[in-house]
């Protein structure tokens, strides 16, 4: 069996002269249009205003490299240390999503016989309220005085509230996985489900147990929801700074709320474009960097 | 046998707990918009309805809701049309530069909101003149959200057995009809996920929306505005516990109804 | 459910492509569609650029009163990021900033002067809030009218702190770790930690007193429970307990007080901080009449008597405080006088230096 799809030459585009991928072109084309049309704008400015300087409001088009030197010296210790923290703090958030998702997605698409659908908007009702209203009820629960800590205190556990459950990393992290669990569990719901349940008897049938057979065709099929749960939560957590700034106590500052001053009150958009810059690229060389650990450990599935 | 019932519950106790986790924090906004006080604190005051009374009375709010809606319902119908044929082009065709597409569309999700926000206005107003309204606020939203449909989409329909597709092609199917008869039925669930997830992405978005919106405000907008001001807050905490009800009363009637109609009946797809 | 007839029509090819793409599209453009293109004529009401609460009618009963309608009000959640739009191209006749913001507005030129004989209520004004710097342009031309001012100092819960004399330095007592908030924003929080340092000048403080202010912050950070980025986060706080004091503005007293919270506002020894916000005129307003009625309006007494008592705020004009009686103003923490009252208290000011005043509080917040 191929976990890849193996690309396969069809009847179809054999007898046509035309390449088939033309079709294919047509179809990805309009998408195409809209992100090269609202994003080669932004991001050349983006990458030229960060080879500029800027003085007031006067941004001065002197080419110079100051604003990615800077990340190298003693004064640019700040972002290097907030770059760091971002990814960091992401990376954690992203594990923890998945990981909790994964099983979660898993009962949906294994144990759910019917009303799947059901399910799938079940998943989605807490997020159809603001998301500052589930920071407020996040404090509710983890805050002083709130529901865990009036809890315990009402079973005689503590007399005093506990103080670690809210304004640091682990509730940055809880926050996190919740707001974003609905993009991590569906799409890991969606290749899950498409699984042919015959695969899953041949194992069976030949002998393999529920685990050996978990990592030897469920798990590898469902890698490309897995994948792209992965990235839909990796990659906007890095740039976030809501969340840190208001369950994460006063280590909560993240690159996002330097971009955001540096293009506002710092009167530094030159640097802003810079950091965001290295953001990017810094988010691209881990996405890359994770999906070529995929790639080989999917080869090597293969090989089994 | 026995290990396996045992799995069977071990995994359900998770679903349960899963679905606690999700959904005991915003359960507790409805018991808080019942509350007479303004600040979301335990312990609990009083009862009141006044938080719904000021909502009735709030205009900007009833507003802003509307905007959101209109916004969200459209970014997640077109973001989910052009995600489905993207995902497709994807999957289906061995097209050249296929990793730097893939790339170019994942784009939007690594360029910080900000420079995207920021940029698109300048772009908008000084170069092409355009009026900022609910319409540019939706154009920005349908750029963030296309990735996510896409992605989405590809994960449902990547490794499909393709023989399904040629058995109906090779019956005569033009290439639309068998995707429309074979593939579009299995690429539902997916369907349904990227609709909810672009809405949801779209309905909570602040920084472009402030960047982008003309003088209609959406609700992210009108909640941020009112942080200043915590007295209005209690409103937005009562508008969020109706959208919260309604939307379970719908739920929950929605399966009462398949349950009466297709009682016993096939309804394995969905 | 419509979903699972959509699904059922699918699977028995009752339904065409065009179904089914006219499902997905035409529902959402129809909604987008739908009433959103306002009539944008020429002669449409007057573009008010503000937090959403403060385009409440209260604030300009004169203007609801002449025209029969409302000012139109696209709502900002961040002076700085209403800037960044109106320098983005975004049309407005006025926006709200506060004193702190006036040299950015100023530098980044996208204001003009006020012609101040259109303003009937202009010369009933408090000097002292007329003539702050940055209001005036070089050429003396005025550019900000003053509206609306609050006080920022330490809000604190008497019932749980133990005070001896009210000071700046009441948030750094260790006894209180873990139970006290500062605000994030840095030109409120590195001038405060300047007066404490006895800067000369905390608003434009030398290298080795910004030093010595980031050192006063560094050391305070343990005892932070958060940096407060909105007041509604530190009422929360302090109405649950979590925290015994923060930095705040009076409007919070009013609020937290509302709600049956015991909270005292401190007047430093050292000085109380004010703020002032007001109104500004924007290059290419279009409905330039209609502004200046706003602004008229809004500087009216009757307008001021509504925002001291609803709002909590005090009112640039002086005829507002004769319409208001003792108790209310003794509640909200606001002088019977206010002329003498700035003279006192210590009103802050733009900061010249921004740049260098945020990174040090960055800093300070990430350990750096």
């Amino acid at each position: 069996m191929t976990l890849q799809a193996a690309p396969t030459t069809t009847a179809a585009s054999l007898q046509t002269a035309r390449p088939e991928w033309l079709d294919g072109l047509w179809l990805i084309v309009p998408t195409l249009l809209i992100v090269v049309g609202m994003m080669v704008a932004p991001l050349a400015g983006i990458v030229l205003v960060s080879f500029w300087s800027q003085t007031g409001f006067d941004i001065q088009r002197d080419w110079n490299l100051d604003n990615y030197r800077i990340l190298f010296t003693a004064e640019g210790a700040l972002y290097r240390i907030l770059i760091l923290k971002s990814l960091w703090m992401s990376l954690t958030a992203t594990i923890a999503v998945v990981l909790l998702a994964y099983p979660m997605a898993y009962f949906m698409a294994f144990r759910i016989e019917r009303a799947k659908l059901i399910w799938i908007i079940l998943l989605t009702v807490p997020f159809w309220t603001s998301y500052l209203l589930r920071i407020f009820a996040w404090k509710v629960i983890l805050g002083f005085n709130g529901v865990i800590n009036s809890g315990l205190k009402f079973i005689g556990v503590i007399d005093k509230p506990l103080e670690f459950l809210l304004y640091n990393p682990a509730s940055v992290t809880i926050t996190l996985a919740h707001a974003w669990a609905a993009y991590a569990v569906l799409p890991i719901y969606v290749s899950l489900e498409k699984i042919d349940r015959s695969y899953l008897e041949a194992a069976t049938d030949l002998g393999d147990s529920k685990w050996k057979r978990f990592w030897r065709i469920t798990f590898p099929l469902s890698l490309p929801g897995t994948i792209a749960a992965t990235l839909l939560v990796f990659i906007p957590t890095v740039g976030d700074y809501i969340t840190p700034t208001l369950v994460g106590g006063t280590s909560g500052i993240m690159i996002g709320n330097s971009i955001v001053t540096q293009f506002g009150k710092a009167n530094n958009a030159p640097l802003g474009a810079a950091l965001s810059c290295v953001m990017m690229l810094a988010i691209t060389l881990a996405v890359c960097a994770f999906l070529a650990v995929i790639g080989r450990k999917r080869l090597k599935a293969a090989d089994i | 046998m026995e290990t396996l019932r045992k799995h069977c519950t071990l995994l359900s106790l998770f679903a349960v707990l899963y679905l606690a986790f999700l959904y005991v924090p915003v359960l507790l906004l409805p018991l808080f918009s019942f509350n007479d006080n303004i600040y979301v604190t335990l312990p609990l005051k009083g009862f009141t309805l006044k938080w719904y009374e000021n909502l009735l009375a709030n205009s900007s709010l009833q507003a802003a809701i509307w905007a959101s809606i209109k916004v969200g319902v459209g970014v997640a119908s077109i973001s989910t049309v052009l995600g489905l044929m993207a995902a497709r082009a994807m999957t289906r065709y061995r097209l050249p530069f296929r990793r730097s597409i893939y790339a170019l569309i994942m784009l939007p999700l690594v360029i910080p909101y900000m420079v995207i926000g920021v940029s698109s206005l300048v772009i908008l107003r000084r170069a092409l003149d355009v009026d900022l309204s609910l319409w540019t606020v939706g154009l920005s939203h349908v750029l963030i959200t296309v990735p996510l449909s896409m992605l989405v989409l590809m994960a449902r329909m990547e490794g499909f057995d393709r023989s399904l597709e040629e058995a109906s092609r090779d019956l005569g199917d033009s290439a639309w009809t068998s995707f429309r008869r074979v593939t579009l039925p299995l690429v539902m669930p997916g369907i349904v996920s990227s609709l909810l997830l672009c809405f949801i992405t779209s309905f909570d978005e602040y920084l472009l929306a402030f960047f982008l919106a003309g003088s209609e405000t959406t609700l992210p907008i009108f909640i941020f505005g009112s942080l200043r001001f915590p007295a209005k807050i209690p409103d937005v905490l009562a508008l969020g516990s109706l959208i919260l009800m309604v939307s379970i009363v719908l739920v929950v009637f929605a399966e009462w109804l398949r349950r009466r109609g297709v009682a016993g009946s096939d309804s394995s797809v969905i | 459910m419509e979903a699972q007839e959509f699904l059922s029509a699918m699977k028995s090819g009752r339904m065409s492509r065009r179904d089914i793409l006219q499902m997905l599209t035409a529902a959402g453009l129809t909604m987008t569609m739908m009433p959103v293109g306002r009539a944008k004529a020429a002669d449409g009401e007057v573009i008010y650029f503000t937090w959403d609460s403060y385009n409440d009618p209260g604030f300009h009963p004169g203007y609801t009163s002449k025209y029969n309608a409302e000012p139109e009000g696209p709502a900002f959640g961040d002076a700085e990021e209403a800037l960044t739009k109106v320098r983005g191209g975004f049309v407005v006749d006025l926006v709200h900033p506060c004193n702190l913001d006036l040299k950015r507005w100023g530098d980044a030129g996208v204001i003009q002067p006020i012609d101040t004989s259109r303003l009937s209520n202009w010369g009933n004004l408090f000097p002292g809030l007329t003539k702050l710097p940055y209001a005036q342009d070089a050429n003396g031309g005025q550019m900000f009218v003053p509206v609306d001012w609050g006080n920022t100092s330490i809000l604190y819960r008497p019932d749980l702190v133990d005070v001896k004399e009210e000071s700046w330095n009441m948030l750094w007592d260790e006894r209180y770790t873990g139970q006290i908030s500062m605000s994030a924003d840095a030109t409120e929080a590195v001038p405060i930690a300047g007066i404490v340092v006895g800067a000369k000048d905390p608003f434009n403080m030398t290298d080795d007193e910004l030093a010595k202010a980031k050192a006063l912050l560094v050391k305070q950070k343990p005892l932070v429970r958060f940096y407060w980025d909105s007041n509604a986060a530190v009422e929360q706080a302090l109405a649950s307990g979590e925290l015994v004091m923060a930095t705040g503005w009076n409007s919070s007293v009013v609020t937290l007080n509302g709600q049956g919270v015991n909270i005292k506002y401190a007047n430093p020894k050292e000085g109380i901080m004010s703020y002032c916000c007001g109104l500004v005129l924007t290059k290419d307003a279009p409905h330039l009449d209609k502004a200046y009625d706003l602004i008229d309006a809004m500087i009216a007494p009757e307008a001021g008597k509504w925002l001291i008592e609803v709002m909590g705020y005090g009112h640039s004009n002086a005829k507002s405080f004769d319409l208001v009686d003792d108790k209310t103003l003794a509640e909200r923490g606001l002088p019977r006088d206010p002329g003498a009252f700035f003279s006192k208290g210590i009103i802050q000011q733009p900061i010249m230096d921004t740049e260098r005043v945020q990174k040090v509080f960055e800093e300070v917040k990430a350990g750096a």
